[in-house]
């Protein structure tokens, strides 16, 4: 199955998050039927939670929804490889199979940091328009985090 | 006055959750040529030849080279003593003062962790091996001093009492600077799947930040610009929870910056900080935290079981004890 049409969903909640200031992830939930069920990016900065990645956000909006039966079957089509935190949450949630866009070198919980245990009854396919979805992260990160305590904020060193 | 506070002695042990390599209790070998010394007048001489560049054994370099008489030359990989004589002399070493007959013996592949594998290491070669105190204060339960100890054992509690609430597991957020407890929150999951009690602690704090997700209270700062210089995340914040958190709240822990991880009881099949996997020790994360397993390991189970006990039918309770 092609997946571009639903990437290019994820790609535009990535890019609405990348407006507002946070990290650009987006995320969508689609069942058996093709239909998406539940869509989300990131909220970290606005939540001050560093848990709530577009994945998460997905889920809540299932539970609200009131359609949590859907859960199980689905399949997350996501700009970004889940972190090791998500990974294991689709795990738990039943979902069978993974679509991502680009690797994520810090927290890849789909082999790049860890392979997840429960991941290998999960199909999994990464790199679908990685590079859309790594040059919004570049975009973001190129910017502080205008979050981060003044103590973390890195000071620009001056060239020699 | 008589003093009121009655010291209770702990009825539990902390167990650090510390690297393999640390735990380890054999010492991993390598075989080496080994030659021994009989001028002793010829010692430095030897020592100072086997430094040059062409006879250093990189891989080697955290043992010493010398034990009593005997002196390492080189790694005895797939060569007899003869080939290893004539390898060396190719290289242009001298065996004046040395037997010539050089035999194959085990030494430690890597330097030791701690003090007990260095007391093994060095029946086989020593090493240059200088102990990490604070590990070593750590590994004899020596870390924390009594008041910090009943300090744990106060905020465990804390937790526990969250356990009664929701599915038998409790966790709560503690400033250690000042011993206050943040947030605390029980476990939601069988409303929600990710209200585990971690992930909802974690919401709690942000809460007391002007953040959160999850109700009851929306959200009601949502600037971005508030004060920077406030609390961020769970960043300086001490962990506690009545079981080893799963991957997920693991990896959570990580995202929040936690402090410290105490734990009461262990999950070896889906734990994230010891069972299963050991997130806080991966390679590659960027937050790093101690974690620390068995406070009140046994009420925090005894917590567990209940909830589980009181809402199961009799046929689900072999099968809910297996989830524990």
């Amino acid at each position: 199955m092609d997946w571009s049409n639903y990437m290019d969903i994820s790609l535009s909640l990535a890019e609405e998050a990348l407006e507002v200031g946070e990290v650009p992830v987006g995320c969508i939930f689609v069942d058996n039927d093709s239909n998406i069920i539940a869509s989300g990016r990131n909220t970290v900065n606005k939540t001050k939670n560093a848990t709530r990645h577009a994945e998460i956000n997905c889920v809540d909006n299932i539970i609200k929804a009131g359609i949590l039966e859907k859960l199980s079957n689905v399949t997350v089509v996501v700009t970004v490889e889940p972190c090791i935190m998500c990974a294991a949450m689709l795990i738990k949630i039943g979902c069978t199979n993974i679509i991502y866009g680009c690797a994520n070198d810090r927290f890849g919980g789909c082999g790049t940091v860890l392979a997840v245990p429960g991941l290998e009854n999960c199909k999994i396919q990464g790199g679908l328009f990685a590079d859309q979805a790594m040059h919004l992260l570049k975009q973001f990160y190129k910017g502080q985090n205008p979050n981060a305590p003044e103590s973390k904020v890195k000071k620009k060193t001056i060239a020699p | 006055m008589e003093p009121k506070r009655v010291k209770h002695p702990l009825t539990w042990t902390l167990r650090p959750v510390l690297p393999k390599n640390v735990m380890a209790d054999t010492v991993d070998t390598v075989n080496v040529f080994v030659d021994l010394i009989i001028d002793r007048t010829c010692t430095s001489k030897i020592v100072k030849s086997l430094a040059e560049p062409q006879f250093a054994v990189p891989a080697l370099s955290h043992l010493k080279r010398v034990k009593g008489q005997t002196v390492i030359l080189m790694p005895a990989i797939g060569l007899s003593p003869e080939q290893c004589v004539a390898e060396l002399r190719n290289k242009g070493f001298n065996f004046d003062g040395l037997s010539g007959r050089p035999t194959i013996v085990p030494v430690p592949r890597s330097v030791p962790k701690t003090c007990l594998q260095n007391q093994w290491a060095r029946e086989l070669w020593p090493s240059n091996f200088h102990p990490d105190k604070r590990l070593e204060s750590v590994l004899a339960g020596k870390y924390f001093n009594d008041l910090e100890l009943a300090a744990i054992d106060s905020h465990m509690r804390t937790a526990l009492e969250c356990a009664g609430i929701g599915d038998g597991v409790g966790a709560a957020v503690v400033d250690p600077t000042n011993g206050q407890i943040v947030a605390k929150s029980g476990d939601l999951r069988s409303e929600h799947p990710v209200k585990h009690a971690i992930m909802c602690v974690v919401d709690n704090v942000a809460k007391t930040q002007g953040g959160g997700a999850w109700g009851p209270v929306e959200p009601t700062n949502t600037s971005t610009d508030c004060d920077k210089t406030g609390p961020y995340l769970c960043t300086g914040y001490d962990i506690y929870v009545t079981r080893e958190p799963c991957v997920m709240c693991a990896m959570a822990l990580v995202h929040s910056r936690a402090r410290r991880v105490f734990y009461g009881y262990s999950r070896p099949t889906v734990g994230g900080l010891g069972g299963l996997v050991s997130v806080h020790l991966l390679d590659g994360i960027n937050h790093r935290f101690e974690v620390f397993a068995g406070v009140l390991e046994q009420e925090c189970h005894a917590a567990a079981e209940t909830v589980l006990m009181s809402t199961a039918g009799d046929n689900d309770i072999e099968g809910l004890k297996l989830q524990l």
